[in-house]
C-alpha cells in the first residue's frame, strides 16, 4: 500500500494502481476531467501509463467552456 | 517606436508609473492588435479592458445578439440594445468612449476559413462559450503559430491559460532532442533542460482531447457575475502583460493553467503539458 493526496486527502491505494484505475476506482468518468500530478497536467493519454508513487498529489478538475 | 503625446501621458499615466510598463510598455500596448473571439460575458469585458488600456485595433468577432438574460452579466449592453448584434453595440459603445481605438465589428461565428485572421493580430482571446468552437480556435492558433489567451468559467469554475505557438517548431526541436545528462551541471545546460521542460506545455486539446464531455455554457450551468469578471480581468491582465512583455517575460506567462474557485475565492496555477499523442500540436 502507498498513501497519496486525493484532492487534498490522504488516500491509501494499492501499490501499482496507476492514474487511469484511479479515477476508475472513484467511479469519475475519464472524460469530464483533467488531472493534475504534483502540479503538472498529466494527459488523459497517459494516465494508464503511470503508476501512482507514495506521496503523490493528485487532483481532479471539470473541464469548462462557459463564458 | 515614438512617444506619447502630452494628452497620452495623462490619460495613461497610471500604466506609466508602473515601473515593468513605463512609457515604452504603453506605447507598446499602442501599438498592438487583438482578435476577440465571444463578445459575451468575457469577451464584452476583456475587449472594454483593452480598449481603456490603449490597445490600437481590437477586432470583435461574435454572431449572437443581444438578450435579455445577458444584461445582469454583459455590462456593454442595456435594454435599449436587445436584439442587436452584440459586436455592433459593443464596437459603438466602446470606440465612443476610447477614441484612440480602432475597433472591428466582426458578425460571425469563428470557423477555421478564417484563421488566416490570426496572423493580423498580435494575440487571440478565447472567448467563446462552447467547448466546439475552443477546439476549432485552438486548432488554427497552433496552425498559424499565434498566442491563445483562453478563459472560461462555468458555475464557480474559472480556467485560464496562455499558450504560445510562434515558437513551436523551435519547442519541437528542443524536446525530441535527448537531455545530455552528463554537461547538466553548468548553467547553460540547466537552462537548456528548463526549455526543454517547458517545451511541452501543448495545446487546449492536450488538457481537454475532443472527446471530452464539457459543462456548457454560463446560460446553461449559472455563473455569477463578479466571478465572470474576475475571469475575464485576469485573462485581460494575461494579455496586457503579454503585449508588453519582452520574450522571456512571455515564456514566464505561457504554458500556465490558473484554476479559479469562486467559492473560496482560491486560484491555482499548474504547469501545462503536452500530450505526445495529440493531433493538433504533436503532430504538425
Ligand atoms: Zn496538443
Amino acid at each position: 500500500m502507498i498513501t497519496i493526496e486525493f484532492n487534498g486527502s490522504a488516500e491509501n491505494l494499492d501499490s501499482n494502481a496507476n492514474l487511469l484505475q484511479l479515477i476508475e476506482l472513484k467511479n469519475l468518468n475519464p472524460k469530464s476531467l483533467a488531472l493534475v500530478l504534483n502540479d503538472q497536467v498529466v494527459p488523459r493519454s497517459r494516465w494508464a501509463q503511470i503508476e501512482c508513487q507514495q506521496s503523490d498529489k493528485i487532483d481532479i478538475f471539470s473541464a469548462v467552456a462557459g463564458g | 517606436m515614438g512617444e506619447l503625446t502630452d494628452t497620452q501621458f495623462m490619460r495613461y499615466s497610471s500604466h506609466v508609473l508602473l515601473e515593468d510598463m513605463g512609457e515604452a510598455g504603453q506605447l507598446k500596448l499602442m501599438s498592438s492588435s487583438v482578435l476577440i473571439i465571444g463578445v459575451g460575458g468575457l469577451g464584452h469585458a476583456v475587449a472594454h479592458q483593452l480598449a481603456a488600456a490603449g490597445v490600437k485595433r481590437i477586432s470583435l468577432m461574435d454572431d449572437d445578439c443581444v438578450e435579455l438574460s445577458n444584461l445582469p452579466r454583459q455590462l456593454l449592453f442595456n435594454d435599449d440594445d436587445i436584439g442587436e448584434p452584440k459586436v455592433d453595440i459593443a464596437a459603438k459603445k466602446l470606440a465612443n468612449a476610447y477614441p484612440d481605438c480602432e475597433i472591428t465589428a466582426l458578425r460571425q461565428r469563428f470557423v477555421s476559413d478564417e484563421q488566416a485572421l490570426f496572423n493580423t493580430v498580435d494575440v487571440v482571446f478565447d472567448c467563446t462559450d462552447n467547448f466546439s468552437s475552443r477546439l476549432v480556435i485552438n486548432k488554427s492558433a497552433v496552425c498559424r503559430k499565434t498566442a491563445l489567451i483562453s478563459a472560461a468559467i462555468s458555475g464557480s469554475n474559472g480556467q485560464l491559460f496562455c499558450l504560445d505557438f510562434s515558437q513551436n517548431e523551435m519547442r519541437q526541436a528542443n524536446h525530441l532532442s535527448p537531455i545530455n545528462q552528463s554537461v547538466a551541471d553548468d548553467k547553460d545546460s540547466i537552462e537548456l533542460i528548463d526549455k526543454q521542460l517547458k517545451a511541452t506545455s501543448g495545446c487546449y486539446q492536450c488538457l481537454y482531447p475532443d472527446d471530452s464531455q464539457v459543462n456548457q455554457s454560463c446560460s446553461q450551468v449559472g455563473v455569477l457575475t463578479s466571478a465572470l469578471l474576475s475571469i475575464a480581468s485576469m485573462q485581460a491582465l494575461l494579455g496586457v502583460n503579454w503585449l508588453k512583455g519582452n520574450p522571456s517575460q512571455r515564456q514566464e506567462i505561457q504554458g500556465k493553467l490558473h484554476l479559479f474557485n469562486a467559492q473560496n475565492l482560491q486560484w491555482r496555477q499548474v504547469a501545462m503539458s503536452q500530450d505526445p499523442n495529440c493531433c493538433i500540436c504533436a503532430t504538425n
